[in-house]
């Protein structure tokens, strides 16, 4: 309000002039009213219950109501934290082991062994040859030769002695099944051969220098 | 008729007594309605369901015995008036910021102000008027202050505001009120023929 404003109404004269005016009766507002339905009573439970008015002004309601917001919204980010440290339980997992059953398959003819030893001799042959393999061409051709007749005779000696020995087996199966024969193992002719360069002496193309 | 008898026939819903009630008190209290309303019209519905109420509260008259039955008429009546008017929440809360919005056109005659303003010689149509233009906030606290001559803290109690507010309002209204007498008594003025 402006402060240079001057109250000038006399309410003393407005309180005679609006106090005990009148209005004319008519008829139509009887007829209206007789139209107008009576207000309807309220229920007897709302009369039965007391009015509890209780001046709460919003300076208290606001920060209540923001009390209780973030008071439930920690409570909530509370209850995702655990603060006490649960005891480590360590359970043993017992180890079972599964019996695997294998099929026992019988066989009426024995397994043969003795064919490692053939592999042997021929490894330890073709090892000696190897370190001959060093020698030039020409030579190297005499040697394998020699080389290979002499292993077709360990061979061929190997496959008689193999054929003794089977049929010693076999009577002694015969006689004595369980009892398992030691076999000696071949003793191979070690090759002896010059492990010099054969290299020495032999031309050799020079590189051009550019 | 004697008033007994009269409030005894009309708490026995007969309708002969209920009109001669109406017809005893109708034009006081259709103006005290006119005073508190916003128009003619709201003050006509308001009014017959004020009677309506009045009915419903005469069996509490039989109870008491300060008051007589037209001012217990008046005082029910300006009570349901309160209540319904503050009910009508779009206006009643609204109403004052949307006329503080309101633009008016500037006029740059300097001797406008200047004009003299006689307030005896108010009539009672033009404060009627400018007691409509009025917030509904400030119409009922000057009515019922300055008007009915209530305390503020009966005010208060009826409006259900504190003391503070209801000072506030009467101020405002005051204020108002002038402004908009001095309004329509120009307007009045320049209306006649001279």
């Amino acid at each position: 309000m402006n402060s240079q404003f001057s109250y000038d109404l006399d309410e003393r004269r407005l309180k005679i002039l609006l106090q005990d005016a009148e209005l004319e009766f008519n008829e139509e507002a009887w007829q209206k009213f007789e139209k107008l339905k009576p207000l309807e009573s309220k229920s007897t439970f709302e009369n039965i219950l007391p009015k509890i008015n209780i001046g709460i002004s919003r300076s208290i309601i606001v920060p209540i109501i923001f009390i209780v917001l973030i008071g439930g919204f920690s409570s909530l980010l509370f209850s995702f934290v655990d603060f006490k440290k649960k005891p480590e339980v360590i359970t043993e997992i017992p180890m079972i082991v599964k019996p695997t059953i294998k099929p026992k398959i019988k066989s009426s003819v024995p397994i043969k062994k003795n064919i490692p030893l053939v592999k042997d001799t021929i490894s330890a042959i073709i090892s000696s040859v190897t370190i001959v393999s060093t020698k030039p061409e020409n030579e190297n051709k005499l040697i394998v030769k020699e080389n290979l007749t002499q292993i077709e005779n360990v061979f061929q000696s190997n496959q008689i002695e193999n054929q003794k020995s089977k049929e010693n087996k076999q009577k002694e199966k015969i006689g004595k099944p369980k009892k398992k024969q030691k076999l000696n193992p071949l003793k191979l002719p070690i090759i002896r051969a010059s492990t010099t360069n054969l290299n020495e002496g032999a031309l050799e193309p020079e590189l051009e220098l550019k | 008729m004697t008033e007994a008898e009269l409030i005894s026939a009309c708490l026995k819903n007969e309708k002969t007594a209920k009109k001669l009630f109406f017809e005893m008190y109708y034009s006081k209290l259709a103006f005290i309605a006119l005073r508190y309303c916003k128009n003619k019209v709201q003050s006509e519905e308001l009014l017959l369901n004020g009677f309506n109420s009045i009915f419903n509260a005469l069996s509490n008259f039989k109870n008491q015995t300060e008051l007589s039955l037209e001012d217990f008429s008046k005082h029910e009546l300006i009570s349901f008036l309160v209540k319904e008017i503050k009910n009508i929440r779009n206006e009643y809360y609204v109403a004052s910021t949307v006329k503080a919005i309101e633009k008016k056109e500037r006029s740059y005659d300097l001797f406008l102000d200047n004009f003299y303003v006689d307030f005896n010689s108010i009539n009672q149509n033009i404060l009627l008027k400018s007691l409509h233009e009025l917030v509904p906030s400030q119409r009922l606290a000057f009515n019922l202050n300055i008007i009915e001559g209530y305390n503020l803290s009966k005010i208060s109690d009826l409006l259900e505001t504190n003391e503070q507010t209801v000072k506030s309002n009467i101020e405002k209204a005051r204020f108002n009120l002038q402004k908009t007498i001095e309004r329509n008594l120009k307007l009045n003025q320049n209306e006649q023929p001279v």
